[in-house]
């Protein structure tokens, strides 16, 4: 057989698939008897079409068909959304305020009015003779 | 339809999005919808949702994790570790297949639909089909054979 003549290799597939009319079917049984090279072959690609076919049914994400099936459409637009690059800066800018407005103290805290706090403290220990209770003039002037 | 949106994008978030989109444009195709192959028509949605995916990601490349194995495969089988480790194998080879050799395995050994409709669902003639099922088949043997050498 020349190569003019040669039957083509992918008619393995179809003959494993059952996709060949009767004449090709016929062509490629006498092509096997003769070729130990197509009968490597059609091993080859009986065991990975084998292999494809056994891999496990993987299953939706909990709920994804309620989601789909009711027309809404959250899954992707809220992945897309905050998924990409811009869902990162998102995210992290996020993130920062939520930090900020833990960690930082609020302003009342942090400007105390000197005056009333050695005010109350006199009127609470006049008695004591403490040397804060000294300060009370010097808060009250100002 | 889920099974074939994995196989062809390998993880379960894209597959998601994929089903997702594939499904919008069954709603708005149902009124142009020829009574035929309902399966081959499907699969000409959901594979024509994969490759503008592909292409759009040519232009903006972004990467996908793929999923941990485990969490796609029967309980029953996620103990059985060699199983686990082959299905992720021959996942992974075929996540490596350019992507027309892809849409012909998956449409024909995860999908189980005729030549002709894919045919018709990747607007190839059946010869092309035939031709790019033996091909992928043949890329994913060398694919596993080197992951096993590798492994």
């Amino acid at each position: 057989m020349n190569d003019r003549d040669r039957l083509p290799e992918d008619l393995l597939s179809g003959y494993l698939d059952r996709e060949l009319s009767s004449e090709q079917r016929v062509a490629v049984e006498q092509e096997l008897a003769s070729s130990p090279v197509w009968v490597a072959v059609l091993v080859e690609i009986t065991e990975v079409r084998s292999q494809v076919r056994a891999l496990p049914v993987p299953e939706a994400p909990l709920g994804f068909w309620d989601v789909v099936l009711s027309g809404r459409d959250p899954v992707r637009t809220v992945r897309r959304r905050l998924g990409g690059p811009l869902g990162w800066v998102a995210g992290s800018a996020a993130a920062a305020v939520v930090a900020v407005a833990f960690l930082v103290p609020s302003p009342r805290h942090a400007a105390p009015s000197v005056a009333t706090f050695v005010d109350s403290h006199a009127s609470r220990s006049s008695l004591s003779q403490d040397p804060i209770t000294q300060l009370a003039p010097i808060g009250l002037r100002r | 339809m889920y099974q074939v949106a994995y196989r062809l994008t390998g993880n379960s978030d894209d597959a998601a999005d994929l089903v997702q989109e594939a499904l919008l444009r069954v709603r708005k195709g149902l009124e142009t919808y020829q009574p035929g192959s309902l399966e081959g028509w499907l699969a000409r949605i959901v594979t024509n949702v994969f490759l503008d995916e592909v292409r759009r990601r040519r232009r903006r490349p972004v990467s996908a994790l793929p999923d941990d194995p485990d969490r796609v495969l029967p309980a029953t089988a996620a103990a059985d570790e060699a199983s686990t480790e082959l299905s992720a194998d021959v996942q992974a080879a075929l996540s490596s297949l350019p992507e027309e050799f892809r849409i012909a395995v998956v449409l024909c050994d995860v999908a189980d639909l005729a030549y002709e409709d894919i045919a018709a669902a990747t607007g190839a003639p059946v010869g092309t089909v035939r031709s790019r099922i033996h091909r992928g088949r043949r890329m994913l043997r060398a694919a596993l054979q080197q992951g096993a050498v590798r492994g």
